[in-house]
């Protein structure tokens, strides 16, 4: 998870540098991993600008990261990812079903290639939560098993387990839609 | 699903982050091959994702969101940490307990008018230095730390009216430049061979100056040193008083030059100056990148009405090497007082070969502040090698981590750098201090 401890002492003092250093060293991941979950690059962004700036808040509110550094940006990002769906949730009339919260996030049409894959997304959004952190967590932003594992607060085992469930499901629920 | 299973997906797919194909890493479990096949696909086509995102413009503005945040957290923190009512109230305890200490209301009055030497100048000085740590704000702070410069011009300006010789440090924007002889507005300073100046200054920039005045109405300057710094970059945000530019978040104060009608995303030139850590705008000026007009690649040639801002002229290197010889220090001092017409006509003259209008020979500065002749530097180009991220691209004007580079025709670009991209530049700088860029490598 790089090198944490000696970034948290210059983070508590909001020095640029430091940072810089955590932006550049985390963003990518992060939005990927918000990117992931919520299927729009705008939600994306706006998504992990959040995290980073209530990475600064908390820091200087004392309440910033202790041990991990990537174990507090990836826990508040599912919260910020969280806050946006209970956000979308509440201004529906309607509750909705993970297809539809899925709609919510991808209902701009995204201009990356990669994005458009609709059967896949469909597929994804029909997983758990739990197996669709997983999944974000290790494919998109390229956490080890033992870096998940800290961010989703279970062990290595579980988190294998996990993540073989849910590739097994995705799989099943692609045969489902004709693949 | 058993462990096992979960276990082979596991290492499957590290074999694959580690380079191995689908098959070589299939060929580890080959009674399971059937079974993972599919998942490990299915896996690589998860992956592929969210590929190749996010863009270097996405993460620049969060960066920059996140850093502006930062700074206004980090400005809040500088006032003392106690109410406003309680504030004044130890404000006032402390500025009754200072003047019954000092002897009384007569006496700060008088230490108001003092000048550096008198027995009342520290007494000023530290009534100012209570003011300001009392002061609210930080735009309020920023306000009277610039108010206290102000008067330390005022201060000099009176000592060298007077005629004393007093141990001097202020800071001021150079105005002109000729030689050994600078100008702070209406404060001229004899820059002498034991001066201490860093390369690289500009008729503009805000420098501090440390040295004594003279009985002949001048600064003899022990050493020269930025205080502001110079930079192009867009406009990031404009939050109230504070605008990210670059990257950096600068203050707007009300005595804030802004050029124009400048809005977020505006390429401008800004003038700014450190005060403790936080960075004050003095000038923002927007760029039109079709109107600044680019130095070509002709031999060097400073601007006629711009002082050159890292040379000095060849008479005044000749007056320095001169001052190397048995002549004191002092003596040179009263010759340039003395004789500053006599000197700029030796000017004219020894500059007068290459005709009027004509480049002046220069001198340029080494490292030690030494200056070497300019005729054994005529036509070099210093070389310089540069890591950063392309931030904007107008025309063959390329803004590389808040650095603009020229690039034309002859610059090689290798790898096709875009905005965004994180680049190893080779360039050249011209002894105006135009950076050419040679070859632009974008890093994988």
């Amino acid at each position: 998870m790089g090198p944490e401890l000696s970034h948290i002492q210059s983070l508590t003092e909001l020095d640029p540098k430091a940072l810089s250093e955590v932006h550049k060293a985390h963003y990518a991941s992060i939005y990927r991993y918000a990117l992931h979950r919520l299927n729009n690059e705008q939600h994306a962004e706006d998504a992990s600008s959040e995290v980073f700036v209530r990475l600064v808040e908390a820091l200087h509110a004392g309440k910033g990261p202790s041990k991990s550094v990537t174990g507090w940006l990836f826990q508040t990002a599912s919260n910020v990812i969280n806050d946006f769906f209970r956000k979308e949730y509440r201004q529906a009339t309607h509750p909705l079903d993970p297809h539809e919260m899925s709609e919510i996030g991808g209902a701009q049409a995204s201009t990356n290639p990669s994005l458009q894959d609709p059967t896949l997304r469909k597929a994804l959004s029909g997983l758990t939560e739990a197996q669709q952190q997983v999944l974000a967590l290790r494919f998109s932003a390229d956490l080890s098993l033992a870096d998940t594992a800290k961010v989703m607060n279970k062990s290595v085992n579980a988190v294998k387990a996990l993540q073989f469930r849910a590739v097994s499901n995705l799989r099943d629920a692609l045969k489902d839609e004709g693949e | 699903m058993n462990r096992e299973l979960d276990t082979a997906f596991e290492n499957c797919l590290m074999a694959m982050d580690q380079g191995e194909s689908l098959d070589q890493a299939l060929s580890r479990y080959p009674e399971k091959a059937d079974e993972l096949r599919p998942l490990l696909t299915l896996a690589s086509r998860t992956r592929q994702f969210t590929a190749d995102l996010p863009s270097r413009a996405t993460a620049m503005r969060s960066r920059s969101q996140m850093l502006g945040r930062a700074f206004e957290l980090r400005t809040v923190d500088r006032g003392p940490a106690v109410q406003p009512w309680l504030r004044w109230s130890i404000a006032l305890l402390g500025l009754s307990l200072f003047i019954l200490i000092s002897g009384g209301v007569g006496l700060m009055a008088a230490s108001a008018q003092s000048l550096p030497g008198d027995g009342l100048y520290p007494l000023k000085r530290s009534a100012e230095r209570i003011q300001l740590s009392f002061t609210p704000g930080l735009t309020n702070r920023l306000s009277l730390t610039i108010t206290q410069d102000m008067r330390r011009l005022d201060e000099v300006l009176r000592l060298l009216e007077l005629k004393r010789v007093e141990a001097v440090e202020f800071e001021a924007n150079l105005s002109d430049r000729q030689g050994s002889r600078w100008q702070f507005g209406d404060i001229p300073v004899l820059v002498t061979q034991n001066t201490s100046i860093p390369s690289g200054l500009r008729v503009g920039d805000l420098l501090r100056i440390r040295g004594r005045t003279t009985s002949q109405g001048w600064v003899r300057a022990d050493s020269i040193a930025a205080v502001g710094l110079t930079f192009d970059g867009y406009i990031e945000a404009m939050k109230g008083n504070i605008w990210v530019i670059d990257g950096r978040s600068l203050v707007i104060l009300a005595s804030s030059e802004i050029d124009g009608n400048l809005a977020t995303g505006d390429l401008v030139r800004v003038h700014a100056r450190s005060e403790g850590e936080s960075l004050v705008i003095q000038r923002v000026i927007g760029i039109n990148p079709a109107a600044t007009p680019i130095p070509t690649l002709a031999p060097a040639s400073p601007a006629a009405d711009e002082p050159d801002p890292t040379t000095s002229s060849e008479a005044d290197q000749d007056d320095r090497d001169e001052s190397g010889d048995d002549e004191s220090e002092d003596e040179r001092e009263e010759r340039a007082t003395a004789e500053p017409d006599e000197d700029e006509g030796e000017e004219h003259e020894e500059g007068s070969s290459s005709g009027e209008g004509e480049p002046t020979p220069e001198a340029e500065e080494t490292e030690d502040g030494s200056h070497e002749a300019d005729d054994e530097h005529e036509g070099e180009l210093k070389e310089i090698e540069f890591n950063g991220v392309i931030q904007a691209i107008d025309g063959n004007r390329w803004l590389i981590d808040g650095t603009t580079f020229l690039v034309d025709e002859e610059t090689r670009l290798e790898g096709d750098p875009e905005i965004g991209d994180e680049v190893e530049v080779k360039a050249e700088q011209r002894q105006d201090g135009t950076l050419y860029a040679v070859r632009i490598d974008r890093h994988d």
